[in-house]
């Protein structure tokens, strides 16, 4: 079981990386100033990011001071669907004004 | 896929779990000092007791209540009113341990190209002490610049609170917070 911890949470600190280089290249291809409207989506889009990214940072805490609960197991599962929803969404938003 | 669109889509990502974010967020709160800081009064005072100025005080509280209630109202940087308080107050702290958004610093990077910084300097310097002044909205633009401008004070905050007179637990649990925050910087640099 701990092995199988331990796997999610390398998982999971490489899902948090991916996240944090899509929002990187998703501000590189941003157009600032285009319109307020797209402005106001594109920080939308960082704020949730910066949520995902503080909801990761506390089972990663939580993996060091090995407290592992099954409620933070299941917290490790919501957050990798999560990162992956949101890497690939982001990705195809990218493609797409590419 | 809009933009609009993919800001949909990852909000409605996040609400299948916001409810644990806020309770992760609350339970911070609580270990902040072993205290539980419900009030935006109880929140100065321990401000106050921890030597940060009220300028930062205020602008913690502020990001923290947008941040954290961004993903359901991009608005809500310049209509919070008072009744949100006891919120802005748990999310301030929230803020203070880097919740706060670090992936807006490449935003802050591309927007100091455009010479816009000393505007959001100024601009916090008028948000009003214990709630937020409408009388100084940002306009959308300048909201995304503020927020990132945020996350450096908080970085600067959260060094200078972990070197104060906090509990070695709280000195821990930001320093844990700090580390893997500097973890994404790296990725970005």
């Amino acid at each position: 079981m701990r092995f199988v911890v331990k796997s999610r949470i390398r998982e999971l600190e490489l899902a948090k990386k991916d996240l944090f280089l899509s929002i990187k290249e998703l501000t590189k291809v941003h157009s600032f100033n285009k319109s307020s409207e797209e402005d106001e989506y594109f920080q939308e889009v960082c704020v949730s990011c910066a949520l995902l990214e503080g909801f990761i940072n506390n089972i990663l805490i939580a993996y060091e001071e090995e407290q592992i609960t099954s409620a933070v197991e299941r917290d490790v599962v919501s957050a990798l669907e999560a990162s992956k929803n949101f890497n690939r969404e982001i990705n195809a938003y990218i493609t797409t004004i590419k | 896929m809009s933009l609009k669109n993919l800001s949909n889509s990852l909000t409605g990502h996040l609400k299948d779990f916001s409810e644990k974010i806020t309770k992760k967020t609350i339970d911070l709160n609580n270990s902040f000092g072993g205290e539980s800081i419900s009030t935006i009064r109880d929140f100065e005072d321990q401000s106050k007791m921890e030597g940060i100025s009220k300028d930062l005080q205020t602008t913690a509280m502020v990001v923290g209540s947008a941040v954290v209630a961004g993903a359901l109202s991009a608005d809500m940087l310049t209509t919070g009113s008072p009744s949100t308080a006891t919120g802005m107050a748990v999310m301030g702290i929230a803020a203070y341990c880097g919740i706060v958004a670090k992936n807006a610093v490449p935003v802050l990077k591309k927007m100091s190209s455009l010479n816009e910084i000393d505007k959001v300097r100024d601009l916090v310097t008028k948000v009003s002490n214990t709630s937020i002044n409408k009388d100084v909205l940002l306009s959308k633009g300048q909201a995304a610049v503020f927020r990132a401008e945020i996350a450096n004070i908080n970085r600067d905050y959260s060094t200078s609170i972990a070197t104060s007179q906090s509990t070695q637990s709280t000195k821990d649990k930001i320093s844990r917070f700090r580390k893997h925050s500097d973890d994404s910087l790296e990725y970005g640099s």
